[in-house]
């Protein structure tokens, strides 16, 4: 091979490289807008109805995901991919991108969710926001991602400025259910990290703009037809109440923003692995707080100013050398 | 027979034939998914560098043709034969 066509390739591998860290940040930003959006559409009726608690964030959730897939079947459509849903369904790997959406939209949100009411967000956000850790750890036992020290602590710090950021002090409630709240909110990490790994493991033969359309879709289903039913019928009563006034067409337009955040997920997970992917991903709680104070009443405190800091000197050590992208996995 | 999704069909036709070229590959899914836009050569090119990032295939060589083209062949890993399973059993 010649000097100069090894360079070329080596630039091109680099340039696909730097694209996965890209589409991890722009996962993180966009998650990050979609989260403070879904915020203050939550503050709106009919998701300010009172008779369950948490009746109206899955039914947000259920939405916001109903959404997105059609945003993104739209988008496949218009790129030509359309017809590779029905292929992709018919194999193995295309169902395993159905379990990911189980074990990522129901599992780990409708837990996350209940683990927030049975033991306070305090306990559920630190537990939650592990999720990259866990899923790093499984990305390095099952699909021998090579995962330096520096990247490790990247993540680690990234993972605790979230925690710093989202942290809530304990309201002083008691909370009689607490341990079966913590174990929810376990399930729900583990959840998120097993969807990360399943996913990645399946867009080896996938195309990751397919699986995170299945991924959505399939999430909006499963939690129409089996996660709602559980809530009753105050579920249904908000979602159809919705589509009365604009608010559910709000959540159609963060649905775009949902859509985009996911797609580039699902990009950076398959161009950069699973670890870099999620330690990116996690920023989202940093651009909360930006859009939270642009767009809302969010007050800048000295515990958000560190916890950012830390997410930024997490994230500059998990993008580390994009040079050391190029081969993923260990042969 | 229903067809493979392209990115199964890239691997598959790097395991039927040891050194394939990128260009051939275009040529077989054009002929292939005459339908399918997704055909082509920024596409394609983007499944090759994907599936060999995450160790499915390898690179036997690359020329440059007219100083601008590369024109790079393939052959399938071990790891990439072990996913095979999950192509043949369609």
């Amino acid at each position: 091979m010649e000097v100069n066509t090894q360079t070329i390739i080596q630039n091109r591998e680099i340039s696909f490289a730097k694209k996965g860290i890209g589409w991890g940040l722009l996962a993180g930003a966009s998650w990050g807008l979609d989260a403070v959006l879904m915020g203050m559409a939550l503050a709106l009726a009919p998701f300010t109805n009172t008779l369950s608690l948490f009746a109206a964030p899955l039914v947000a959730s259920c939405l916001h995901d109903g959404f997105s897939g059609t945003w993104l079947f739209i988008k496949n459509v218009i790129s030509g991919k359309w017809r590779e849903y029905a292929r992709t369904l018919k194999t193995r790997p295309g169902k395993l991108i159905l379990v990911a959406a189980i074990m990522g939209g129901p599992i780990g949100m409708s837990n996350s969710m209940l683990a927030i009411h049975f033991a306070g967000a305090a306990y559920a956000v630190a537990i939650t926001a592990a999720y990259p850790a866990i899923g790093a750890i499984l990305g390095a036992i099952f699909l021998k991602e090579k995962i330096g020290l520096r990247v490790w602590c990247g993540i680690l710090l990234a993972i605790l400025g979230s925690f710093v950021v989202a942290y809530v002090p304990p309201s002083g409630e008691s909370h009689p259910h607490f341990y079966l709240g913590i174990g929810l909110a376990v399930i729900a990490t583990i959840g998120w990290a097993l969807e990360g790994v399943i996913s990645t493991y399946g867009m080896d033969l996938v195309d990751s703009d397919i699986a995170i359309g299945i991924r959505e879709l399939t999430s909006f289903s499963v939690s129409f037809c089996a996660i709602l039913p559980f809530v009753g019928a105050v579920a249904y009563q908000i979602l159809f109440a919705s589509f009365s006034t604009s608010v559910a067409w709000y959540i159609a337009a963060i649905g775009l923003i949902g859509g985009i955040s996911q797609l580039s997920w699902y990009r950076a997970m398959n161009m950069t692995g699973v670890a870099r992917a999620m330690g990116l991903n996690v920023t989202y709680a940093l651009w909360a707080v930006l859009f939270g104070w642009l767009l809302s009443d969010l007050q800048i405190t000295s515990t958000l100013i560190i916890g950012a800091m830390l997410i930024c000197l997490g994230t500059i050590l998990t993008i580390g050398n994009p040079k050391q992208l190029v081969t993923i996995r260990s042969k | 027979m229903s067809k493979l999704p392209i990115k199964f069909r890239v691997l598959q036709l790097i395991n039927q034939k040891k050194g394939i070229t990128n260009e051939e590959i275009l040529e077989i899914l054009k002929f292939e998914y005459p339908r399918d836009r997704v055909v082509n050569y920024k596409d394609i090119e983007y499944y090759l560098i994907s599936l060999k990032s995450v160790g499915l295939i390898d690179s036997i060589s690359v020329t440059l043709r007219d100083h601008s083209k590369l024109v790079e062949s393939y052959k399938i890993s071990d790891y990439g034969m072990n996913r095979m399973k999950y192509i043949n059993n369609n």
